[in-house]
């Protein structure tokens, strides 16, 4: 699309106000009638090089100039410049249409500079200017020649007809391509990498078009955009900075970590949101339950005769109408749980494939939904990892976790640790065969109580961790068992095909 | 001064303090005063100054700028 900016109709844009119909020369200054019947009225001094020689001056004139000459020179005097001389407001105009020339040219051959990606002191260097020349240019002062704007541009590998086609295409073409598209996105907090796993089709191979890609495949690309992120097509291509709007976050982040970037962790969280928004709008028949009114309550929900485990866990969830999404993407928050126009989701996010760490999640998250996300449209977002060693200094974590260890446990935490701690007579080398033991007397999962000794033993500066890890349960992978169950919940009723591919990616890691 | 002349019009640069500019003046009667090296409408009819006179204008741009540093 090309737009022509025309200017408005000025006085001064008229050929009456241009026109000389009568000029005068008197003693010291000529006397200018033009067509509109303005007259004006110049000192030569003031319109004349101060080499010229006054005395001997004769005068003649034109339609747009008056000629001024001795027996030694001549001086063409534009109606422009008897114009400025007398009439203010014009000179005004003039002196600001100077001013913002000047600063778009030095504005111009900085973009240039810096596309070229060369440095202002190696520029001059190669053109042999002064570095404060370059700078005086490029924050727009007028005193330089072209001379000067040449060799700058020369140095460059430019001429001025480059300078003057590229201002064109400035001028006209505002810069959508797609690198402009992800240096925008990029400051709004959505990264190349999320946004080709989890915001473009898999099938737009972005690889191969390297860059040039066709004007529909990148009106698809801004469509998904757009979808996620609610901005209009004009928003995403101006100027204007792009927003994540507050939805997602509404009642909480607990802790900010320090040095994240907060624009990531909006982005992703909004995106998570959406997707969330997807998954309760596609398991609309799940109908939400009464939910526990204590601990005991909600471990009764569990077969006595079973270890409490993440799929058996993961079932009652669902059985209570909350859904558990599962998302494997790296950093930026750990888990979250909002309560959309009254119904509960969890958003479960690991990359660890041990079944006692999604299960620790999944207690952690349902205690938010319990005790904290009572209110219509509130949400928890956790920014730190969730486990036993960490959020301890936020309250609502310290009784997440501990609402974690009280099921895990069935309230007798301490005394399963010291049961543990007796049987291995209080050495670390026996600790594994008596975690082994003591897991199947209590009916609790190795893997959790290896778990929770680490962290208890960490307490203490011991590093226990390595043991731990060799005893957790990894197949199946609990990703694998919280999508089996998510796609056991969806209806498939959502229409909307760009939506349906969205809420494909996210579950099709 | 007339430092070019085309078919229906012709090129003028003066000594002047304003900021860099040329005339462009029509046979058919008017004046457009157009900045250098952008070429961008100050004074006059700007639906005058037409994608091909542009054209021609940055063609010869290195003369223009030239001719304006030698004047002023």
């Amino acid at each position: 699309m090309r737009l022509i900016n025309y200017r408005k109709m000025n006085n001064w844009d008229k050929n009456t106000y241009q026109r000389i119909e009568q000029a005068l020369l008197l003693k010291d200054s000529i006397e200018v009638l033009f067509e509109n019947g303005d007259e004006a009225k110049v000192s030569l001094k003031s319109i004349l090089p101060i080499s010229f020689d006054e005395g001997q001056v004769e005068m003649d004139f034109n339609s747009y100039e008056v000629i001024l000459k001795n027996t030694e020179s001549s001086a063409i005097i534009p109606w422009s410049k008897i114009r400025v001389l007398t009439d203010i407001e014009y000179s005004r105009y003039m002196v600001g249409q100077a001013e913002q020339q000047a600063k778009e040219i030095g504005k111009k051959i900085k973009g240039l500079r810096e596309r070229k990606g060369i440095k202002s002191n190696e520029l001059a260097d190669r053109s042999g200017l002064t570095a404060q020349t370059i700078s005086r240019i490029e924050r727009g002062h007028t005193d330089v020649s072209f001379g000067t704007l040449k060799k700058m541009l020369a140095a460059m590998g430019l001429t001025l007809k480059e300078l003057a086609d590229y201002q064109l295409e400035e001028q006209h073409l505002p810069d959508m391509s797609f690198n402009h598209l992800l240096r925008r996105l990029s400051k709004a907090g959505i990264d190349s990498k999320f946004l080709l796993n989890k915001l473009i089709p898999k099938r737009i191979d972005l690889d191969n078009l390297k860059g040039d890609l066709p004007p529909l495949l990148l009106n698809e690309i801004i469509s998904y955009i757009k979808t996620v992120y609610n901005w209009s097509s004009e928003l995403i291509w101006s100027d204007d900075d792009l927003y994540i709007d507050d939805n997602a976050s509404k009642l909480a982040f607990y802790k900010k970590p320090i040095n994240s970037n907060l624009y990531q962790i909006k982005a992703y969280s909004h995106y998570a949101y959406y997707i969330s928004k997807l998954v309760l709008q596609s398991t609309g028949s799940l109908e939400k339950q009464d939910y526990p009114e204590d601990t005991d309550q909600f471990r009764k929900l569990f077969k006595k005769t079973k270890i409490i485990d993440f799929e058996s866990c993961l079932s009652i969830v669902w059985d209570l109408g909350i859904c558990v999404m599962p998302l494997r993407d790296k950093g930026l928050f750990h888990g979250a749980s909002w309560n959309i126009d009254g119904r509960h989701i969890i958003i479960l996010k690991q990359t660890s494939n041990s079944q006692a760490k999604w299960l620790f999640d999944l207690l952690h998250e349902l205690y938010h939904v319990f005790a904290h996300l009572d209110e219509l449209n509130t949400s928890v977002i956790e920014t730190e990892e969730i486990g036993p060693a960490a959020n301890q200094s936020a309250v609502e974590e310290a009784e997440a976790n501990s609402f974690a260890h009280t099921v895990l446990f069935d309230g007798s935490t301490e005394d399963i640790v010291n049961k543990c701690l007796s049987l291995a007579n209080y050495k670390i080398e026996n600790l594994k065969t008596a975690v082994n033991k003591v897991s199947k007397e209590e009916n609790i999962g190795e893997d959790v109580l290896a778990n929770y000794l680490a962290y208890r033993l960490s307490l203490q500066n011991e590093n226990w961790w390595s043991t731990a890890n060799s005893l957790q349960i990894t197949y199946p992978d609990p990703y694998d068992i919280a999508i089996k169950y998510l796609k056991d919940n969806l209806e498939n009723n959502i229409n909307n095909p760009i939506e349906a591919n969205l809420l494909a990616m996210a579950i099709n890691n | 001064m007339k430092v070019l002349q085309f078919n229906n019009f012709s090129v003028h640069v003066y000594t002047d303090y304003a900021s860099p500019h040329c005339h462009l003046r029509f046979i058919d009667g008017g004046d457009m005063v157009v900045s250098l090296p952008e070429f961008k409408t100050l004074t006059g009819d700007g639906k005058r100054l037409k994608k091909a006179i542009k054209e021609l204008l940055i063609e010869n741009i290195d003369f223009l700028c030239t001719k304006w540093d030698e004047v002023n």
